[in-house]
């Protein structure tokens, strides 16, 4: 368990650094979340963060890769719905990292 | 994949949903199975129509809301989504009651849906 | 034929987990192969190494463990499904920071991509759930 202090509130994250209580989320807490992954947050990385709490919302589930590029393909077009695109923003592992820093569950990746 | 045939697969759903894990739990797999390009058929039978019924608000058990999953299907490339005419007529449901677009069949036809299959997995 | 099965009830819960283990006993009795058992939904407690059954009744998760050693049955137990159950193997069980693991061998626990891949490369998959 890791714990964040945003704006005077103590956030605990677990051992994978996902939200233990999804309800602590806020824009700040997007902040110190991504910071403490190493990663400033600019506006390309809020369209999809904002894009993934809406999809979150609407379908009731975090989307597994194949699913986020297609979502954001619709929404951004092709030059930002690709997997290169979402790594040089979110490094690593797209989907998860981004779920992390949206503040939403684990992807279900049943892969 | 070590195949590069493609499958006739069909998912038969046919509990209502919130009664037990199987309707969450089929769910998932038809979302994992889209990713495995095969042909893939859903069929909501029986009880299992409920799955997409409009205006539910499983919040107060507090359950998941699935039927705002099945609204996903079709970024997953799962288009094919059917239903008999019986299984609306008995419950006296009509398409207008369901959250997605769902093609009907008949009793006849339920026999050829079935024996195009190469799997079945019922849920 | 190649084989897969699906199991989604628990063992001594409903009977559909033993008709699956005789099911499996008679494939193998007829030269079929049987590749693959997925087991999901309450199925998962199959593969708990802490089931205790008294001597005079049949040991129905042994059974699995000892007839897939035997014949190099692979099986798997679906991910999501264990750990909303309390299964975990060693890895689950530190990512999640839980005290300790009870998987059986030679269960693993696996996703849901393992029952989409029998059912693609398996002349049937047989599910059992009743």
């Amino acid at each position: 368990m890791r714990e964040l202090t945003v704006e005077g509130r103590s956030i605990t994250l677990d051992k994978e650094g996902y939200l233990t209580r999804l309800s602590d989320w806020s824009e700040n807490v997007a902040i110190a979340i991504a910071n403490n992954e190493g990663i400033d947050l600019t506006e390309e990385h809020w369209e999809i963060l904002n894009l993934l709490r809406k999809f979150h919302a609407q379908f009731e589930h975090a989307p597994a890769m194949r699913i986020l590029v297609k979502a954001v393909k619709k929404q951004f077009g092709e030059a930002k719905g690709n997997s290169i695109y979402l790594m040089s923003l979110f490094p690593d592992s797209p989907a998860k990292r981004a779920a992390r820093i949206a503040g939403l569950p684990r992807p279900t990746n049943c892969l | 994949m070590s195949t590069t045939e493609t499958k006739n697969l069909l998912f038969v759903f046919d509990k209502a949903p919130h009664s037990s894990p199987a309707a969450k739990e089929g769910l998932d797999a038809l979302l994992t199975a889209s990713a495995f390009g095969q042909n893939v058929t859903l069929l909501l039978i029986g009880d299992g129509i409920y799955q997409i019924m409009t205006n539910q608000d499983p919040s107060l058990l507090p359950s998941k809301n699935t039927a705002a999953i099945f609204q996903a299907l079709d970024m997953y490339g799962i288009e094919k989504i059917v239903t008999l005419q019986s299984t609306l007529d008995e419950r006296n449901l009509t398409t207008a009651d369901l959250t997605i677009e769902c093609g009907i069949i008949s009793n006849d036809e339920i026999a050829d849906l079935y024996s195009a299959q190469q799997q079945i997995l019922s849920f | 034929m190649n084989f897969a099965l699906h199991v989604t009830c628990a063992p001594y819960s409903k009977q559909g987990n033993l008709s699956a283990l005789n099911f499996a006993r008679a494939l193998i009795e007829k030269d079929h192969r049987l590749t693959r058992v997925f087991f999901s939904s309450d199925g998962v407690h199959t593969g708990s190494q802490l089931v205790v059954c008294p001597q005079d009744e049949i040991d129905i998760p042994a059974c699995w463990s000892e007839l897939a050693s035997t014949n190099n049955i692979e099986l798997i137990l679906c991910i999501s499904a264990c750990l909303k159950r309390g299964l975990l193997d060693e890895g689950e069980a530190e990512r999640y920071e839980k005290g300790s693991a009870n998987i059986r061998a030679p269960f693993i626990i696996s996703g849901l991509g393992q029952l989409a891949e029998a059912a693609i490369t398996n002349d049937r998959l047989v599910t059992f759930g009743v």
